[in-house]
């Protein structure tokens, strides 16, 4: 341990005499500190202080990331170059122990940055919220709905299993001609389903049922502020339409202990929030089954017209969980968490090849990552059909295709955990998040580093051409 | 007056080779042209968009691709010569610093010309690969040239396999050989492909490329070569490390002056500094004119050219000055 | 050297075989040929070559950072590349590898920690080392400025650190003045009293004639001589007497006595101090006078760890 952490220290020692960790620091200074002033957002308070948060977060974690992969990349290819590694060498320690040495360092390193990251833009927000907001209706706001770590809960998504009943159903009836394919029938019964549940025509009624979790993040008396319903939809016709209708929100016993209307001519998307206030949570609460009904009634064709609601994102009710402070830090975690698989990987390259290979490989690691993640999404869209007499994939396709899934699947694990994008929209980066990434990473990392600590104890180090 | 020119091509040409030398750069060549030729397989059946997807992606890989090579050469060139003491061997020879410097950016800025012009060759070709819709009596619809494709896609493994071989009889450095031969093999694959049609006939020669993309190719180059100004500049006063983290910032800030400066730069002074210090790569990136047939004008490229020359002489000139005062081992 | 020797071989190397190969494994190079050594505790050995005879090769394979294409290698009975062996290797490479951006005092206490060594010890070992290779007035500075022979007096302080029983020097008077070439010389001496052994390569042969007791002439990879220095110099077919100046007529009856005797003709010259002796002498006067110095400070004294 003495050796790991005196590499560590080592490691650390030559950044700072480098000017390496001045000129990081200095450029993540400039960065927090002049991009929010550059900042202008959609012109209202929350849209700047949530993009203060995205920018310069998301910034800084693109600076730490490439500052990381160039210092591990360099850091034990560039001792083997200068032949300073020998004398460590031929002391009494580990391949593994210098693998992990110059790990630590950068972790260390990488913790303090993340640190003095974190209370910047702390208190970049505090300045901002003290300085910068308009009116006191402005901060609260922003601090009940941005600076906040707020779960996110949406209707339940039943379409598969009506799909599947309603099928199961028209079988049963004998309703489905013998020659028409099973995929047909259950795709034309989904399409018809999304349109019942996207679609709200005047005159109907459109219900939808949540779940709120029995473990609430704070007291059930002081609950102002810390639930909000946020409803989003649009007229089915671009344009001015008039749209009119009754939102009610309760239980199945009473669906409104809260209702409000909706009345006005819209262009685009309209957004409604609806505060949940005690007596409404008292009554949900107290149910076996904790569910809040949320109704919607359109009026009829002459007042209003047909309502469209997204399926999925349509409504989402925020749930406050924890203060925005801890879930910066936590974000914060998952953030040191990419950093250090980026810092595997760089050392890794780093036992094996000369600075410069190095750092191509690890950054061709990380491009073939996002490329992978980039096709499949792509290859993955509607409408991707081939035309004209060459309609057959080649081989060449399959073979790239098929390269790629098996890429993003590797991957994936450790692209699909966002920490940035969620806490700027104030939702909640959970423990539970933190838990999955941290063990994600360092199986990855110990996969990793044990791969360079094999191939590392195979490299002669003072070959005349190193 | 003709020392002084032969000593600046001697170090700029010991520099160049050194760069050729040093298997990054073999890396990067190989990368780029096997990225570009890959684009129209990933990039498919866009609907008579293929041509422009490709383009755009081989823009941007050549970019890319090229400002590593820029920001690693020109950043780890001199900085090691001063580290390993070659430089004070040279600078204790009759030869100014300032001939030293500038000699050590042409060696650099030659070896991205090379490149670029390997990566622009690539992108002719990959953009004649992507599907197009083909008329003859024997066949209609949209037709992959996945002849040149394949020729294209394995002439850097081909110029390797022929580096390997002299290097093997004749015991010649591997990386520069296998970075000429990239070049070379191209320019076959470029001649041949004129005697085919998109469907893998044989035609009377013509080479039907579209002649658009050497102006957008011309302008990529151009702002790598600002960056390994740039780069060679830093490296004056900083270690392999810091240059490297801030030529990655100025490049970053580089794509975003426009965003986040441009805005600003009539009501502050500060802004207007900011904004004329760092490079607009935004002037370099003009791949979405060729859309829907247009074309980069030339009085364009010539400002452009323009812009990349002052900036490119007074960067350079911060870097003499700089370097007039750097202790050399 | 009338030291007590004691039996046990603390480097055995067989047969031993390097040969650099190119990306085709084609041979390129054949820097180690067969190459037998048999290296006893306590010994003081030579490793003699021209540049390019395989010494730097050998001493990087006996150290495990090069492989052995074949033959084989123990150092203090186990493989080169234990780890645990290491612990009791002192090596000083043929240029000072150190760490610019570190001072004297943090190279030692990094190279220190490496062995595990307690703080305590540490700290006392580091002030003796610094205090006897002549750098505690330079302790503060960063080798990176520091002059080729001030860097290689670091480096001996490292190879040191750890109080080794095996202490491989790699051209360690290179770049020293020579006071510290004469302390080198003194304190291999001294550790080889204490029964510790030292592998010493070098070109400059009157630093091997003076401290060596076994050496080996390398060329092109395999050993073309090796023995007792003594036993390889002695010219046994004549005899040197020294005495105080003789009277003209002494000398002339004692040359006469010869060449009636022996028969040949005896050769007559005055005994003169080497070049060596002389600078030390000047230097040590200069050092009585001098009152502040920027390099490295001449100095005697030996660390007390390493005398007992």
């Amino acid at each position: 341990m003495t050796g790991v952490l005196a590499i560590a220290f080592l490691q650390i020692r030559a950044a700072i005499r480098s000017k390496l960790f001045v000129t990081l620091m200095a450029v993540l200074f400039l960065v927090l500190v002049g991009l929010p002033l550059t900042i202008k957002g959609d012109g209202t308070f929350a849209g700047q202080i949530k993009l203060l948060l995205y920018y310069t977060l998301g910034l800084a974690t693109i600076i730490l990331g490439a500052a990381t992969l160039w210092a591990s990349s360099g850091a034990i290819s560039l001792e083997v170059e200068s032949r300073q590694l020998h004398l460590v060498a031929v002391k009494p320690v580990y391949h593994f122990q210098i693998w992990l040495g110059k790990f630590v360092g950068l972790l260390i390193m990488n913790i303090f940055l993340l640190c003095f990251t974190g209370l910047t833009v702390l208190g970049l927000i505090y300045w901002t919220l003290s300085f910068g907001a308009r009116s006191d209706q402005e901060r609260k706001v922003v601090r009940e709905e941005l600076l906040a770590g707020r779960r996110l809960t949406k209707p339940q998504d039943t379409l598969q299993q009506e799909t599947r009943d309603r099928y199961n159903d028209m079988v049963a009836k004998g309703a489905i001609p013998a020659d028409v394919m099973r995929e047909e029938v259950l795709m034309s019964i989904k399409k018809e389903l999304i349109a019942d549940k996207t679609i709200v025509r005047p005159s109907a009624v459109r219900q939808w049922s949540m779940e709120i979790p029995a473990d609430l993040g704070f007291d059930k008396s002081d609950s102002a502020g810390k639930m909000m319903l946020k409803i989003q939809f649009s007229p089915v016709r671009a344009g001015t339409n008039a749209v009119s209708g009754k939102w009610s929100v309760g239980t199945e016993e009473k669906p409104d202990i809260f209702s409000t209307e909706t009345d006005g001519r819209m262009d685009g998307l309209y957004n409604l929030s609806i505060p949940v206030a005690a007596d409404l949570l008292e009554a949900v609460m107290a149910r076996p089954d904790r569910k809040m009904i949320v109704t919607f009634v359109n009026n009829d064709g002459e007042k209003s017209k047909p309502v469209m609601f997204d399926r999925i994102n349509g409504i989402k009710l925020f749930i406050w969980e924890s203060g925005f402070e801890s879930n910066l830090f936590r974000a914060l975690i998952i953030v040191l968490c990419r950093l250090s698989l980026l810092a595997a990987i760089g050392l890794t390259a780093s036992t094996l090849f000369s600075f410069p290979v190095a750092t191509f490989v690890s950054f061709s690691v990380l491009l073939v990552a996002c490329m992978a993640h980039y096709f499949i999404l792509l290859s993955e869209m509607e409408g991707h059909v081939h035309a004209g007499e060459e309609a057959k994939s080649s081989y060449w396709e399959d073979t790239s295709e098929y390269a790629m899934r098996k890429l993003d699947e590797v991957f994936e694990p450790i692209l699909q955990v966002e920490s940035v994008g969620p806490l700027s929209d104030g939702i909640l980066v959970s423990w539970r998040d933190v838990g999955r990434v941290l063990m994600m990473i360092c199986f990855y990392s110990s996969l990793i580093g044990g791969a360079g600590v094999f191939l590392f104890r195979r490299r002669e180090l003072a070959l005349p051409y190193t | 007056m003709m020392l002084r020119v032969k000593q600046f091509l001697a170090m700029a040409g010991l520099t160049a080779l050194e760069a050729i030398r040093q298997p990054i750069c073999l890396l990067l060549t190989a990368g780029c042209v096997v990225s570009i030729a890959a684009v129209p397989l990933t990039i498919m059946h866009l609907f008579g968009e293929d041509g422009k997807q490709v383009r755009d992606s081989a823009f941007a890989i050549h970019f890319v691709f090229g400002l590593f090579m820029a920001g690693h050469a020109a950043g780890t060139l001199l900085s090691g010569e001063i580290k390993k003491g070659t430089a004070s061997a040279v600078l204790s020879k009759p030869v100014s610093r300032e001939l030293f410097f500038l000699s050590k950016f042409a060696g650099i800025a030659a070896v991205i010309l090379v490149f670029s012009v390997g990566a622009t060759i690539a992108t002719l070709l990959s953009e004649r690969v992507a599907e197009k819709f083909y008329y003859t009596q024997a066949l209609n619809g949209y037709v992959m040239d996945s002849q040149t494709g394949m020729m294209l896609f394995f002439s850097p493994f081909l110029a390797c396999i022929c580096a390997g071989i002299i290097n093997y009889r004749f015991k010649r450095p591997f990386t520069s050989s296998a970075f000429w031969m990239i070049i070379i093999f191209l320019l076959i694959v470029l001649f041949v492909s004129g005697f085919f049609e998109r469907n893998g006939q044989w035609r009377p020669y013509s080479l039907r490329l579209d002649s658009r993309i050497f102006a957008v190719s011309i302008l990529v180059s151009l702002a790598l070569v600002v960056l390994s100004a740039v780069a060679i500049t830093i490296s004056t006063r900083f270690d392999i490390m810091p240059t490297m983290i801030l030529c990655s910032v100025i490049f970053m800030f580089g794509l975003m002056t426009d965003y986040i400066l441009g805005r600003h730069v009539a009501e502050s002074y500060v802004c207007g500094f900011f904004y004329t210090v760092l490079p607009n790569w935004q002037n370099f990136w003009v791949a979405d004119a060729l859309s829907g047939g247009g074309h980069v004008p030339w009085i364009y490229v010539l400002h452009a050219g323009l812009y990349a020359v002052v900036y490119t002489v007074g960067v350079l000139c911060l870097g003499m000055l700089s370097f007039r005062h750097t202790e050399v081992k | 050297m009338d030291m007590e020797k004691q039996a046990g071989a603390v480097i055995e190397v067989n047969n031993l075989t390097k040969v650099f190969k190119d990306f085709w494994r084609r041979p390129k190079v054949r820097a180690v040929d067969g190459l037998n050594l048999d290296i006893k505790k306590g010994e003081i050995f030579g490793l003699l070559g021209p540049n390019g005879s395989g010494k730097s090769t050998t001493i990087k394979i006996l150290l495990g950072l090069l492989h052995a294409t074949s033959g084989s290698v123990t150092v203090l009975g186990r493989s080169p590349r234990d780890v645990a062996t290491k612990a009791r290797i002192g090596y000083l490479p043929e240029e000072s590898y150190l760490y610019n951006y570190l001072t004297p005092y943090e190279t030692l206490n990094f190279y220190g920690s490496l062995f595990g060594l307690d703080g305590r010890v540490r700290r006392e070992r580091i002030d003796q080392l610094l205090e006897m290779t002549g750098l505690k007035h330079a302790a503060g500075r960063s080798v990176g400025e520091f002059s080729k022979g001030m860097a290689r007096r670091v480096g001996l302080a490292q190879a040191l650190i750890n109080d080794p029983e095996l202490v491989i020097l790699d051209e360690p008077t290179s770049g020293l003045d020579p006071v510290g070439c004469r302390q080198v010389k003194d304190l291999m001496i001294t550790l080889a009293k204490r029964g510790k052994t030292i592998i010493l390569s070098s070109h400059l042969l009157a630093d091997v004639e003076d401290v060596c007791d076994r050496i080996a002439i390398l060329y092109n990879g395999s050993i073309r001589a090796q023995g007792g220095v003594n036993q390889l110099l002695e010219k046994q077919e004549s005899v040197r007497l020294t005495m105080p100046s003789l009277p003209p007529e002494v000398m002339r009856k004692v040359l006469e006595l010869i060449r009636k005797e022996v028969g040949k003709e005896p050769q007559v010259d005055h005994p003169s101090m080497n070049l060596e002796q002389f600078f030390l002498e000047v230097v040590e006067k200069a050092n009585r006078m001098a009152s502040q110095q920027s390099g490295a400070a001449p100095t005697e004294m030996m660390a007390d760890y390493l005398k007992k």
